[in-house]
């Protein structure tokens, strides 16, 4: 355990104390974050220069329609509203100077919701926000309790199908479609990371240590060690760039009164989708390993890598068109419990349709599985590509010589 | 009545034995029929041309491959986990981290090796002074010259102690001046009662250094003993000749070299009578024989002449 632990350590330390690493860490979401805000800032400050201040006179307001009736003088904290209670009055008052202009009620307004502004100088949209949020509260003052709760609630609307199978509500769609950008993100990162996979394995060959190691510790060691290593420095790149992603998100959603986290951490599959997205990234890292493994190094290698990327592409496009359709055919069973295609399709189908439990245990199985088993492939790759100079294996070669022996 | 000793048997018993030893990549034999042992105590020179089969020997012996057939015993039987951990070896290709500092790549050799992290630090920077490197623990391996960099690597494959030092062309990219460090720790190691198993091309150096050798062609051993039993082998095979004139190579004689203008090497064909040659000669038109002697060749002398026999 202890060899594993020095393997393991010397390739996440090694990699994460890197200039390359830092500065593709840090240097990545820093750059997404500071060009938008720089962007904003500069556009900001261009809009705030072409805008004329804001008049701090108050505005009048002419009540025909009698909705505040018996309502003060409303102070706002943008702009005060003094009530008029005739347009002959206020339009004094406009004249005096007294209000930078005023809002016409008119008797019509219940059955129209027309409402007038009457000016010398027009206004800014910051006026119109102010008077438009204190009348939509005049509103709501004067709606029976029950109403107003009712429109305070959000509908939820269940989705069921003629034979009552399918089954989802709004909440879930939206936890899912979350946690597919979740997912998307991970393949992504995992594609990136996968860089490091590529070379570290590769460059065992390069420097020839590999030879050297393995007089050490066995080639299982050696492989368990390099590839929870490296595992790790992905990983914690996903993580310093969730971070910060993560928290801009969920800041951003609070403000704007969402409780995003709830809805993630609460769905009820969250748990087994970060299963299922940890299998599939580190299905990911060990191909990634196996490309390194065989020579396909930083040129050819990550090429292939994204190639597959691509194709798995097409898994993407079934998921999204089709599986919703049918979410229970044969192909789309299986689908979701093989390790590249099921962060999506099983997301689909658990959104669409229920999913039985004994698919998803069976699709843990298999794709923690493939990843053991892969793990003893690399250990045979490691033996016969890294270390042996031994003529590669050749398929037809190989069958016409079993021929000829028979 | 010695040899029934238990102690004594123990420690004569050879550290490593390898048996009729196969190994076949695809429809390449290579290494065919492969024996020999080695003795604590003794440095143990692993000859013959490229490709002959020796890494692959090696390589079988560390168990990074498996043989095909025979048998191979390290320190008494199959190869373990703490059986490794009592080798050292130094691969002909070399194996050093570029972007590791010198000690930090010392050191995490080390500790896979079974050392603790403050161990192998301070035996690396014993070494390091020992071999000229001290003040280099900070440089990267890459910035190091070739020299430098292989005596890190001697260091890697010393630096636990290791009772078999298995190491390939220790000597290749050394001065002479380094070369007599390197050759100073592998004497050294002998004296401790370890064994050291080494390959060459260098056979003057080995020649000096090792007590026994075997030569590897075409996957077999043609040659197994000390170096003084090899060369006494083959001195009945070349003759020694002074004098003057031109020499036409008579029967029985596989080559000719001529040394300098009054001194010519005859190769002669195994089974040749020496004295049937002799009496050609000193018949012979165009030849004046003033002395001759059976000479002991030199192991490259004895390389040469087995690859050269072997390619006609």
């Amino acid at each position: 355990m202890r060899r594993i632990w020095h393997v393991l350590w010397r390739e996440f330390w090694g990699h994460i104390t890197r200039r390359s690493y830092l500065i593709f860490t840090f240097g990545f979401p820093a750059f997404i974050i500071i060009i938008p805000m720089l962007g904003g800032l500069t556009l900001a400050l261009m809009v705030a220069s072409a805008i004329p201040p804001t008049d701090p006179r108050p505005v009048g307001l002419v009540d025909q329609a009698g909705l505040t009736d018996g309502a003060p003088d409303a102070p706002d904290h943008t702009v005060e509203i003094r009530l008029y209670s005739s347009l002959e009055t206020a339009e004094a008052a406009l004249a005096e100077g007294e209000i930078q202009a005023y809002y016409h009620l008119p008797p019509d307004y219940w059955q129209t919701g027309q409402v007038k502004i009457i000016y010398r100088q027009p206004p800014t949209g910051e006026i119109d926000s102010a008077v438009g949020g204190w009348l939509g509260q005049q509103v709501r003052s004067r709606a029976p309790p029950d109403v107003l709760a009712q429109l305070n609630r959000e509908a939820r609307i269940t989705h069921q199908n003629a034979r009552g199978e399918s089954v989802f509500d709004l909440e879930d769609l939206l936890a899912a479609a979350l946690v597919f950008g979740l997912a998307y993100f991970v393949q992504l990162g995992g594609s990136f990371t996968a860089n490091y996979m590529f070379d570290s394995v590769a460059s065992e060959s390069w420097d020839r240590t590999i030879e050297i190691v393995l007089t050490s510790i066995s080639p299982m060691q050696f492989l368990v060690g390099k590839v929870i290593g490296l595992l790790g420095v992905g990983l914690s790149q996903l993580l310093a760039w969730l971070l910060v992603g993560g928290t801009i998100i969920l800041w951003g959603s609070a403000r704007l009164g969402f409780d995003l986290a709830g809805i993630i951490f609460g769905w009820d599959y969250f748990g087994l989708i970060v299963s299922v997205l940890l299998a599939t990234y580190v299905t990911n890292q060990l191909l990634a390993a196996a490309i390194g493994l065989l020579h396909m190094n930083s040129g050819s290698g990550p090429l292939f890598f994204n190639t597959l990327n691509w194709v798995s592409g097409i898994g993407f496009l079934y998921a999204t068109i089709l599986v919703p359709r049918n979410p229970n055919t044969p192909l789309a069973i299986v689908a979701s419990m093989l390790p590249v295609a099921a962060p999506i399709v099983l997301l689909v189908r658990l959104v669409v349709s229920e999913v039985p439990a004994w698919q998803l245990v069976i699709g843990q199985v298999i794709m923690w599985g493939v990843n053991i088993a892969s793990l003893f492939w690399l250990r045979h790759l490691l033996k016969t590509n890294l270390v042996a100079y031994a003529p590669r294996f050749k398929l037809w070669p190989w069958l016409r010589r079993r021929l000829a022996n028979r | 009545m010695q040899d029934n000793d238990p102690l004594k048997s123990v420690a004569d018993s050879p550290v490593v034995r390898v048996k009729n030893l196969r190994k076949t990549f695809g429809d390449t034999v290579a290494v065919e029929d492969v024996s020999f042992d080695v003795r604590p105590g003794e440095v143990f020179g692993l000859l013959g041309p490229n490709g002959a089969g020796k890494t692959t020997t090696i390589r079988m012996m560390l168990d990074i491959f498996k043989p095909d057939a025979g048998a191979i015993e390290i320190f008494g039987g199959p190869l373990t986990a703490a059986g490794r951990d009592r080798i050292g070896y130094m691969p002909e290709e070399r194996g050093l981290y570029p972007h590791m500092r010198v000690i930090d790549c010392l050191a995490y050799l080390g500790k896979l090796k079974g050392l603790s992290g403050q161990q192998a630090r301070r035996r690396a920077v014993t070494y390091l002074q020992r071999l000229e490197l001290a003040g280099q623990e900070g440089t990267k391996i890459e910035a190091l010259s070739r020299g430098m960099t292989q005596k890190v690597q001697v260091i890697a494959a010393i630096l636990h102690r290791p009772d078999l030092l298995i190491i390939d062309e220790p000597f290749a990219n050394l001065d002479p001046v380094n070369s007599q460090l390197v050759r100073d720790i592998l004497l050294e190691m002998r004296d401790e009662g370890k064994s050291v198993i080494m390959t060459s091309h260098q056979l003057a150096l080995v020649e000096t250094l090792c007590d026994r050798i075997a030569m590897i062609h075409y996957g077999r051993v043609i040659l197994l003993g000390t170096v003084a039993q090899v060369r006494r082998d083959h001195a009945g095979n070349v003759l020694r000749l002074h004098g003057s004139g031109q020499i036409d190579a008579p029967p029985g004689v596989l080559h000719v070299e001529r040394r300098n203008a009054s001194e010519w090497l005859l190769t002669l064909e195994p089974g040749t009578d020496h004295r049937a040659v002799l009496q050609i000669l000193m018949t012979a038109n165009g030849f004046s024989l003033d002395g001759f002697e059976l000479a002991r060749p030199t192991l490259d002398e004895i390389f040469v002449q087995i690859v050269r026999e072997s390619r006609q």
